[in-house]
């Protein structure tokens, strides 16, 4: 039986934001990505977010297969299919959840911030502060992308929350 | 201490005075009064560990102690977990209060109910000093440069390296290594444009120091460019430019911004 660390990936993503003007006096936005595997210190550099979720993917991947070098190989094969459908609800959700974003980005935020307080008070760690939607101004398109990015880093901070909860929730049925 | 200061003589001031400092970036040392701790003091790492996760929990209100013992020691059962955490918590306090009382109330480590809290009042932090220098230089910048680039600077000096490198692969330590390592990189990178008019070496060593934390980090390169033409050496800038174009394909498979590029178009 492998260990609570062995069974625990943690992430830290880092998004930096440059704003320039191109060749034609326009002004632009680049953003470049970085992900580390805290537990490996692996990392990945990246402009497009699939990268980032490509690298989580392939790092959870290894997580599973080692804990399952012990079983048969079809066994692995099926537990790892299984390991994967993590993923089958992201590829699902993803793009609603953009559009959505796109439709009405406060009303996605105060959606995600629900989940993440909900999430937060679950695990007795009540410290999230809310943010002041009010003061927010109608987007421009770059404020839509600088959304969706900001969208899938709360995705991931909720997923990791729901894991939270779960393992809280296994515990004390224990 | 996180006391806020406004002056940045008195911040470094409150380094020397501190009768309990730690150090935290680049390694962990403490002090107490004037003396520095052997690591052998503390007895086990589990000692060391809990301190740690203290220091880095500081500003969040006491936790409990099942929280503490669930985050860094995943694997322990309650029972041992609970005589882990006894045993380590009396190592740090039979450490940094050596002459208490028995039976006394502990000064540091402050117990309420279940929770506990490392009194953050009464203790000296470098990356508690190292965010207040910054935000000094911040406040200055462009109204006082002298005092900004002096806080900037003492800020540097701090950072001796990242947050609690031993701990590296301890997810409660990577929101807060993270964080002070994009303050560092941003501490760099404004002083080397402070020191980019007037001292031209002074911000190229800079930015050489910020692209040993992020290799990558185009503006790093920008003002190194800028710093060589300044001061007239043109082949140092242009082979400058080429390691950036090289380190942001292999990384990101990107080309430098317009702006970098016009700056050795303009040559």
């Amino acid at each position: 039986m492998s260990n609570k660390k062995d069974q625990t990936a943690s992430f830290v993503v880092r998004f930096t934001q440059q704003i320039f003007e191109d060749t034609q006096g326009q002004s632009d936005v680049q953003w470049k990505g970085k992900i580390s595997h805290v537990q490996s210190d692996d990392e990945k550099r990246f402009t497009d977010v699939s990268e980032a979720l490509n690298f989580m993917q392939a790092r959870l991947a290894d997580m599973t297969k080692s804990s399952t070098e012990h079983v048969s190989k079809d066994e692995q094969k099926g537990i790892l299919n299984k390991s994967l459908g993590i993923w089958k609800r992201v590829s699902k959700e993803y793009p609603k959840f953009v559009m959505d974003t796109i439709k009405d980005p406060k009303a996605q935020v105060e959606h995600i911030q629900g989940q993440i307080q909900e999430g937060l008070h679950q695990v007795s760690e009540g410290i999230s502060e809310k943010l002041e939607l009010n003061e927010w101004q109608p987007a421009s398109k770059s404020d839509y992308k600088n959304m969706m990015e900001m969208m899938t880093t709360l995705t991931t901070q909720v997923s990791e929350l729901s894991k939270k909860v779960d393992t809280m929730s296994k515990k004390s049925k224990i | 201490m996180a006391t806020t200061t406004s002056n940045i003589d008195d911040l470094i001031a409150l380094e020397s005075s501190a009768q309990l400092r730690f150090y935290t970036l680049g390694g962990f040392d403490t002090y107490v009064v004037e003396k520095a701790i052997d690591n052998k003091e503390w007895g086990r790492d589990k000692t060391i560990q809990l301190l740690q996760f203290m220091i880095t929990s500081r500003h969040r209100h006491g936790l409990h102690k099942e929280q503490i013992i669930d985050r860094i020691w995943e694997d322990v059962d309650q029972k041992s977990g609970d005589r882990d955490f006894k045993v380590a918590l009396h190592g740090i306090n039979k450490v940094l209060e050596p002459n208490r009382a028995s039976r006394t109330d502990t000064k540091y480590i402050v117990r309420s109910g279940l929770s506990y809290q490392l009194q953050s009042d009464k203790v000296w932090v470098d990356s508690s000093a190292f965010e207040e220098a910054i935000i000094l230089g911040n406040d200055n910048l462009h109204k006082s440069d002298d005092i900004a680039r002096k806080a900037y600077n003492y800020a540097i000096q701090l950072y001796k390296g990242i947050y609690l490198p031993s701990r590296v692969y301890m997810d409660w330590t990577s929101a807060e290594r993270e964080r002070l390592q994009v303050l560092a990189l941003g501490t760099y990178i404004e002083l080397a444009k402070v020191e980019l008019e007037t001292n031209a070496f002074e911000c190229i060593r800079l930015c050489q120091a910020a692209l040993q934390i992020d290799h990558a980090w185009e503006e790093a390169y920008t003002l190194q460019i800028k710093a060589y033409l300044s001061s007239g050496n043109r082949p140092q800038a242009i082979k400058t430019y080429k390691t950036c174009k090289e380190i942001l394909s292999d990384e990101y498979g990107l080309d430098p911004l317009p702006t970098t590029k016009a700056l050795i178009n303009n040559i």
